[in-house]
């Protein structure tokens, strides 16, 4: 029963010992500021490290075929394993999970021409319309590849930022005519990285061709140099990476147990990888910011044991009056919870306060490489949890002391002078 | 009728050596009486007035307040009872400092339940008739010793008690005040009818009221 009267006598008891109810505060509203202002800043770090990952999809997988290492079937070691166009269809139909599935042939152009420019050792990538959504990139110019183009064959090419200056400087290269080793193709889009993980390589310094264009030119008949696909979100990448692996070597005739002619690799173990270090991060400000707080509620059962004790008086006088014992437990706790709630908000106010004003600071320091932090707040979700925890810590804290002012026998209360 | 009716109340407090306090105290006392009790300090006065304030328990013998028998009372229900049948006055006022007169007074009411706004109104009315309206405000630190005694006196009527138990109100105050305390007292007596247990040193104090009781050798001796 919360009742606003009886809130209210709380409150004014409190607002009477003002003083010691802000100091008492002041340590657990202490704690709390530090623990928003780190989680803030932690998930600071942790916002600015994912931005840099975009929409790379976490559940991606790739698979090239190499050397075979052991002989199966009457084959020899040491022969290529080729991974075919056919093998992508056969992945499609059989993994429910695979969302989506792209081809990756690459080649280095010796030469990349228009007008009067050119540059020379290109990474050049010959893709699906799919890749978009497993490795995506920005655009500057343009639109990425087509059905029609990969359907068509047809001679178009995203290019990297980075090349388009190199061959047009500050001016447009959508619709521009460019020569890939003797080769004219169109300019379709010009491509900037979203991310800095990215499946295909850098896209700044590539030039990406359908992949069906791609095998045209470079006689590279239906094998393909590389598999890459996405799974959905719940499926499991790393069950479907040796499934599908499984699967592969079944098809090009590779022993099962041949750790070399189909190698596979996903980026779930790169992100797990930092996904572990934010969770470290965040367990040690958790503890820290807990052990603060933890520091907080002790000192809130301290004064309240002294306060108890120097209240025995009038937790006497009370009595007399017709306080029952558990009015006098009600009214501990209750100053407890009320002063843990005026920290909690306190606290929360303040570290929101230094965390914007943090931000402020990093973000002035423009252009720099070395603040990586992105956004220092906390989530409301998160305020609420902590803030749920702050008041089931100040319930705690008022324990001790509420039962030690219930054990207080009115006749030796009132006996004390 | 009786409110109070004591018998053969025996009570030791076992603090070391035992101390036999109270040896079988018989005692009646009407409705509407206002009476004195003295003795001897140490005899067990104060003993005997928290037992019947219900802020302490007996060893023996039977106690009924009001025709209910008070014996073994779990604090909750004691402290229910006190709040409707019992009034405290004490020799050193026991107000809440952080509290001012006007919240003191109230205080039992909130104990009951009631609204703050109308508590606070009921504690002005009381503070009124006590001729003290003026010092609502003020803190206890901010009185005279007569002025708390009235505000404790203002706050063990408000509640509307059946008895008003005062140890020793006068105790702290000098003959004059001491005087118009106790004609306050009395006052309140016959116009509220409250049944009035009043212990003193002061054979003044104990000849304005109706009836003395004596304490010695821990039973009720020779009126
Ligand atoms: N809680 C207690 N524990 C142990 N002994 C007690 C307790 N309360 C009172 N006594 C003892 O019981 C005896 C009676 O005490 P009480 O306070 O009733 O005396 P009193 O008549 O009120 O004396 P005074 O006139 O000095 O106030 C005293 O000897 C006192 O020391
Ligand atoms: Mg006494």
């Amino acid at each position: 029963m919360i009742d606003i009267d009886y809130i209210q006598e709380i409150w004014d008891t409190l607002h009477k010992r003002r003083v010691r109810t802000f100091f008492t505060t002041f340590g657990v509203a202490w704690g709390m500021t530090i623990l928003v202002v780190l989680l803030g800043c932690g998930l600071g770090v942790e916002r600015a490290m994912r931005s840099t990952w975009g929409e790379t999809s976490t559940n991606a997988a790739y698979f090239y075929g190499r050397n075979a290492s052991l002989p199966y079937k009457g084959l020899e070691k040491g022969r290529s394993v080729h991974l075919k166009t056919n093998d992508m269809t056969a992945i499609k139909s059989r993994f429910r999970d695979i969302e989506y599935i792209s081809p990756s042939f690459w080649n280095d152009a010796n030469i990349v021409i228009r007008g009067d420019k050119s540059k020379e050792n290109v990474p050049i990538n010959g893709l699906s319309t799919d890749f978009y959504q497993i490795s995506p990139c920005l655009l500057l110019e343009g639109r990425t590849i087509n059905e029609i183009d990969v359907a068509q064959n047809r001679k178009v090419c995203m290019i990297g930022e980075q090349i388009k200056n190199g061959l047009f400087g500050a001016e447009k290269a959508e619709g521009a005519l460019i020569w890939i080793d003797g080769v004219a193709y169109t300019v379709i889009a010009v491509m900037e990285k979203s991310t800095d993980v990215n499946i295909f390589g850098d896209p700044e310094q590539m030039i990406f061709i359908p992949y069906t264009t791609f095998a045209d030119i470079y006689n590279k008949g239906d094998i393909v140099d590389c598999i890459a696909l996405s799974a959905n979100k719940n499926a499991n990448i790393l069950d479907l990476e040796t499934e599908i692996k499984d699967f592969l070597k079944e098809r090009a005739i590779v022993s099962p147990d041949d750790k070399q002619g189909i190698i596979s690799d996903t980026t779930k173990e790169y992100f797990d990888t930092v996904n572990n270090l934010f969770k470290g991060t965040r367990i040690l400000i958790w503890v820290i910011g807990l052990g603060t707080l933890l520091a907080g509620m002790v000192c809130i059962t301290n004064i309240m044991l002294i306060s108890v004790r120097e209240r025995t008086q009038e937790i006497g006088i009370r009595r007399a009056l017709g306080a029952t014992p558990f009015s006098v437990v009600r009214q501990i706790l209750w100053e407890s919870i009320l002063m843990s709630l005026l920290a909690g908000v306190g606290g929360i106010v303040v570290g929101l306060g230094v965390s914007a004003v943090l931000e402020d600071i990093f973000t002035s320091i423009e252009g720099s490489d070395t603040v990586q932090l992105k956004g220092i707040y906390i989530p409301f979700k998160l305020a609420v949890i902590i803030f749920i925890i702050l008041e089931t810590g100040g319930l705690i804290a008022g324990l001790l002391p509420a039962y030690r002012a219930a054990q207080i026998k009115t006749i030796d209360a009132l006996r004390d002078e | 009728m009786s409110v109070i009716e004591l018998k053969n109340i025996h009570k030791t407090y076992n603090v070391g050596a035992p101390l036999h306090v109270l040896k079988g105290i018989n005692l009646t006392i009407n409705e509407g009486e206002f009476v004195s009790v003295m003795g001897a300090s140490g005899s067990g006065k104060s003993t005997l007035l928290n037992i019947i304030g219900m802020l302490d328990n007996y060893d023996e013998g039977e106690y009924l307040l009001d025709g209910e028998l008070i014996k073994d009372l779990s604090e909750t229900k004691s402290a229910k009872l006190r709040n409707q049948k019992i009034g405290f006055v004490f020799q050193f006022y026991n107000l809440l400092n952080f509290k001012n007169a006007m919240e003191n007074v109230a205080l039992p009411l909130y104990y009951r339940g009631i609204r703050r706004k109308q508590r606070n109104d009921i504690a002005l009315e009381y503070l009124d008739k006590m001729g003290i309206k003026a010092i609502a405000e003020h803190l206890p630190n901010e009185m005279s010793g007569g002025q708390k005694q009235r505000v404790a006196i203002a706050r063990a009527l408000i509640a509307k008690p059946k008895i008003i138990l005062a140890d020793e109100p006068t105790g702290a105050l000098d003959s004059q005040t001491s005087k118009e305390v106790m004609q306050l007292l009395r006052e309140v007596n016959r116009t509220e009818g409250v049944t009035m247990i009043i212990v003193t040193h002061d054979p003044n104090v104990a000849a304005q009221t109706d009836r003395l009781i004596k304490i010695q050798d821990g039973i009720i001796g020779d009126n």
